[in-house]
């Protein structure tokens, strides 16, 4: 019982690699529902879930807060999604979303360049100066989004638990690989394991709850829980901001009790934002 | 059945996975036997062999011929090795010396700083700083080793068939992990695959011979094997250096017929007088 992640480049044969192992495991396979998800569940544009979680950051944007509420809401959506185990999520950033969970099998899939164009082109009907070029930005894209928020370089096989190569491997033999990981007993789900991932269901609830509510677009919070017990530490802009909080931890299932470390401060790029309006 | 190599940075648990492999599969475990049988069957010292496998290059290396000469001697003992199948090599560069080896195996293990600071304190019995300064030289030294040998990153994922990270893994895990990849249809061996070995072990053996030839050792030479028929390519200096080549290739048990495609280098006074 487990929960795995496929991380990869564009067109490098991981969603079949996803798909394979699910079906052989009888586990649900998943990666834009958690989008679909996160929208339905608290009113953001899929759209724009989307773009925070492919799209390089601009230059202005380093200084905004929206890609982390973004981040927030698709995490949330995540954690539940995979709570109760036997699934496969083959979307962006597995690895990033989920990490510090024992019983998560991270994946990445490699494959060789010439692989990868053959299947842009014939997918996307690319010519193949086209396919090089898509597959470049998209890479690009990719490492450049995991180094400006994650601050680690996405290629890093340390980031994983299993790198499989694919120029030497089948696809059905990379599936075996993976299934066999996930019988390992290190990746079994014990009863801790199950509550750090309850942990991060509600902490994670309780930072989409505060991402969602425009009115405390400018707080700087982290969430964490532990056992039902919520700590939230960092600023917010607005003494109601703090009821707020309260408000929602005490709607989040699974949280019995709330330690506050917030301080109010309002957020310089809010009063520029204000400024400009 | 498999060849399986195992790489890792030093005190990566490497060994202790290389001989749970061994153990449960009933494979041999080698490393430091190739370069044993290197030395034996060629005439030089272990050490030096050790140093070509492990020393980083120097600022100025102008003795690359020599480093060459003695990876030729490694490489032809470990396919001679690899040949009887059922091994996990746990020595240095398996994956790149059995490059062109069928049905290997090419694993590599990965581990946190702080496991591996460890596991040199203990097995080495070091201070921790002088264990994570160890640790670093050695990488780095590693590293050094691959570029300027290989032209390859060391640590680019895409040289191995799979990674496996130990943190969250364990050794157990990576030994199971690899005992069943071990089992799978593109890692045993058929007709084809031993065939492409045996050639492989006249072709490493071959280059071994003229690189321990102290007339001919620097040569820029390449031999392949195809069925036993044997080419050698490449430039040498002198038409009875060609002559001598292809003797020795003639009279190499196993080789049943030579091509020849070497080219004489004119002298430079020769150089566009036709």
């Amino acid at each position: 019982m487990a929960i795995i992640t496929v991380s990869r480049g564009t067109f490098s044969g991981g969603e079949g690699l996803a798909k394979w192992a699910a079906e052989k495991l009888g586990y649900r396979c998943v990666a834009r529902e958690v989008l679909t998800k996160a929208a339905s569940e608290y009113g953001a544009d899929e759209q724009r879930l989307y773009k925070a979680l492919v799209e390089k950051p601009g230059l202005v944007e380093r200084l905004t807060l929206d890609r982390t509420r973004y981040l927030a809401l698709i995490q949330a959506a995540l954690c539940k999604t995979v709570k109760n185990d036997n699934i496969v999520y083959h979307g962006h950033a597995g690895h990033i979303l989920l990490r510090g969970i024992p019983h998560v099998i991270r994946v990445r899939v490699i494959a060789n360049m010439e692989l990868r164009i053959r299947a842009a082109m014939h997918r996307q009907e690319l010519t193949r100066a086209q396919a090089i070029d898509y597959i470049h930005k998209v890479d690009e894209d990719r490492a450049k989004w995991t180094k400006f928020l994650y601050h680690v370089d996405w290629q890093d096989p340390a980031l994983y638990d299993v790198v499989i190569n694919l120029d030497h491997f089948s696809l059905s033999a990379a599936c075996e690989v993976v299934c066999a990981a996930a019988g390992l007993e290190e990746f079994r789900t014990t009863p801790e394991s199950q509550r750090m991932m309850d942990d991060a269901v509600v902490s994670t609830e309780v930072r989409a709850r505060i991402a969602a509510d425009d009115s405390m677009a400018d707080a700087q919070v982290e969430v964490t829980a532990h056992e039902g017990i919520v700590i939230v530490s960092g600023t917010v802009g607005s003494p109601e901001a703090l009821d707020k909080i309260e408000d929602i931890v005490r709607h989040t299932p699974g949280a019995t009790e709330l330690k506050s470390n917030i301080r109010v401060q309002t957020h310089w790029a809010m009063m520029q934002g204000r400024y400009l309006r | 059945m498999p060849i399986i190599t195992i790489s890792r940075g030093t005190f990566s648990g490497g060994r202790k996975i290389a001989e749970c492999v061994a153990e449960k599969l009933g494979y041999r475990c080698i490393s430091r036997e190739v370069l044993v049988e290197a030395s034996t069957e060629y005439g030089v010292s272990q050490d030096k062999l050790l140093e070509a496998l492990t020393k980083k290059p120097g600022v100025v290396e102008r003795l690359t011929w020599e480093r060459n000469r003695y990876l030729a001697y490694i490489r032809a003992a470990l396919v001679r090795e690899a040949r009887e199948e059922n091994i996990v090599y746990h020595g240095n560069a398996g994956h790149l010396l059995l490059k062109d080896a069928p049905h290997v195996l090419k694993v590599r293990i990965i581990a946190n700083m702080e496991f591996r600071t460890a596991a040199a304190m203990e097995r080495e019995k070091l201070s921790r700083e002088e264990a994570v300064r160890f640790i670093a030289r050695v990488d780095e030294g590693r590293v050094k080793w691959t570029r300027f040998l290989y032209g390859v990153d060391w640590n680019d994922p895409s040289l191995y068939d799979i990674v496996v990270h130990l943190d969250h893994v364990g050794l157990d895990g990576a030994c199971g992990v690899i005992c069943h990849m071990a089992g799978m249809d593109g890692y045993q061996s058929s007709a084809l695959s031993r065939g492409i070995l045996d050639d492989l072990v006249l072709s490493t053996h071959l280059r071994a011979l003229i690189a321990a030839d102290k007339s001919i050792s620097d040569r820029q030479v390449e031999v392949r094997s195809d069925g036993g028929t044997v080419t050698v390519a490449g430039t040498v200096e002198a038409i009875w250096e060609a002559d001598k080549i292809r003797a020795m290739a003639i009279s190499t048990p196993g080789v049943k017929d030579v091509v020849s495609e070497l080219r004489v280098r004119l002298p430079v006074w020769a150089v566009g007088a036709d």
